[in-house]
């Protein structure tokens, strides 16, 4: 009990009150992180609002294998996620500590196929601001570059945003370890969780948009 | 913790019938479908893996801001474009 005690901060009376302010508190930036995100859904919906017909050309471009195989191992890594925030505050770091270890190599996978798929559309040509010439039989070519341009800046912030995931995950890991007590270890994976699900919720939109604009 | 299990299952179903869905000829009703689907496993990601299906009002309306004030940036900027005449709209699909 004494260590209950100890890990409330000073700012709060009891460990209930500061469970709900650091929920809150991952919430809110989780709301800032959606209009981040929502600014490029917005550019994304305008121009494909404008230009149907060349965003469902180019859509077929993409590797919709790659992408369906992507989507399943993010869904499964938010499972082993879920399981570690489950295990954690059952009391068992060992297996709380595999699920996250399990968790960050999906991340990690999720990155290595997306890295792939990025090298196939460069040797398409598919890359406006790399290649030195952007490979398009289709028409309309600069609303295609549109499409390219809103594909690699999307997908690109939301791999980023999953590295950092896998560096918190890495973080957690290490400072889990040597502690025998589990107060301050089951918030933090309880909010790292929320991140983690968060990133997951991002794909699970540009997914469709992207791969099955088809 | 079967509940999570179950909620995997739930979104890998939903991922299955979008890409089966997206081989289908919808024409215009494609999108909605596929936007519907991801709405979808939205929730159900939303409620069971990160708990909001048991967390406090305060956490579930701090959860619902960031999307509400989507829907005025989505909303009012289609007031916009959703209405304009073909030869207004014509100046951003043709350079």
């Amino acid at each position: 009990m004494k260590e209950a005690q100890n890990a409330v901060r000073m700012q709060f009376e009891a460990l209930d009150q500061q469970k709900q302010a650091d929920t809150l508190g991952m919430w809110i930036f989780l709301a800032t992180e959606v209009l981040f995100f929502g600014g490029m859904f917005m550019a994304y919906a305008a121009y494909r609002w404008f230009n149907p017909d060349v965003f469902v050309l180019a859509s077929k471009e993409l590797n919709l294998l790659a992408g369906s195989i992507n989507t399943a191992v993010l869904l499964s890594s938010s499972l082993t996620m879920a399981l570690a925030d489950h295990f954690i505050h059952a009391g068992n770091k060992t297996n709380a500590q595999r699920l996250l270890t399990l968790t960050i190599s999906l991340g990690l996978v999720f990155l290595l196929i997306k890295g792939y798929e990025y090298h196939e559309e460069y040797s398409h040509g598919l890359i406006p601001f790399i290649n030195d010439q952007f490979q398009w039989e289709h028409g309309q070519a600069d609303r295609a570059e549109l499409f390219f341009n809103l594909y690699f800046l999307m997908t690109g912030m939301h791999a980023l945003h999953l590295f950092l995931g896998c560096c918190l995950l890495t973080v957690m890991l290490f400072i889990n370890r040597g502690r025998r007590t589990l107060f301050r270890p089951q918030m933090r994976i309880k909010l790292s969780a929320l991140y983690w699900h968060f990133v997951d919720v991002v794909w699970v939109f540009l997914f469709p948009l992207f791969y099955l604009a088809r | 913790m079967r509940k999570l299990l179950l909620t995997y299952a739930a979104l890998l179903a939903l991922l299955s019938l979008t890409v089966a869905a997206s081989f289908i000829p919808l024409d215009t009703w494609s999108l909605p479908v596929s936007l519907g689907i991801a709405t979808a496993k939205t929730a159900l990601i939303m409620a069971f893996f990160m708990q909001l299906s048991r967390a406090s009002t305060l956490t579930r309306v701090a959860a619902a801001a960031g999307f509400l004030w989507l829907a005025i940036l989505l909303s009012l900027s289609f007031s916009d474009y959703a209405f304009r005449e073909p030869e207004n709209a014509s100046y951003h699909s043709n350079p």
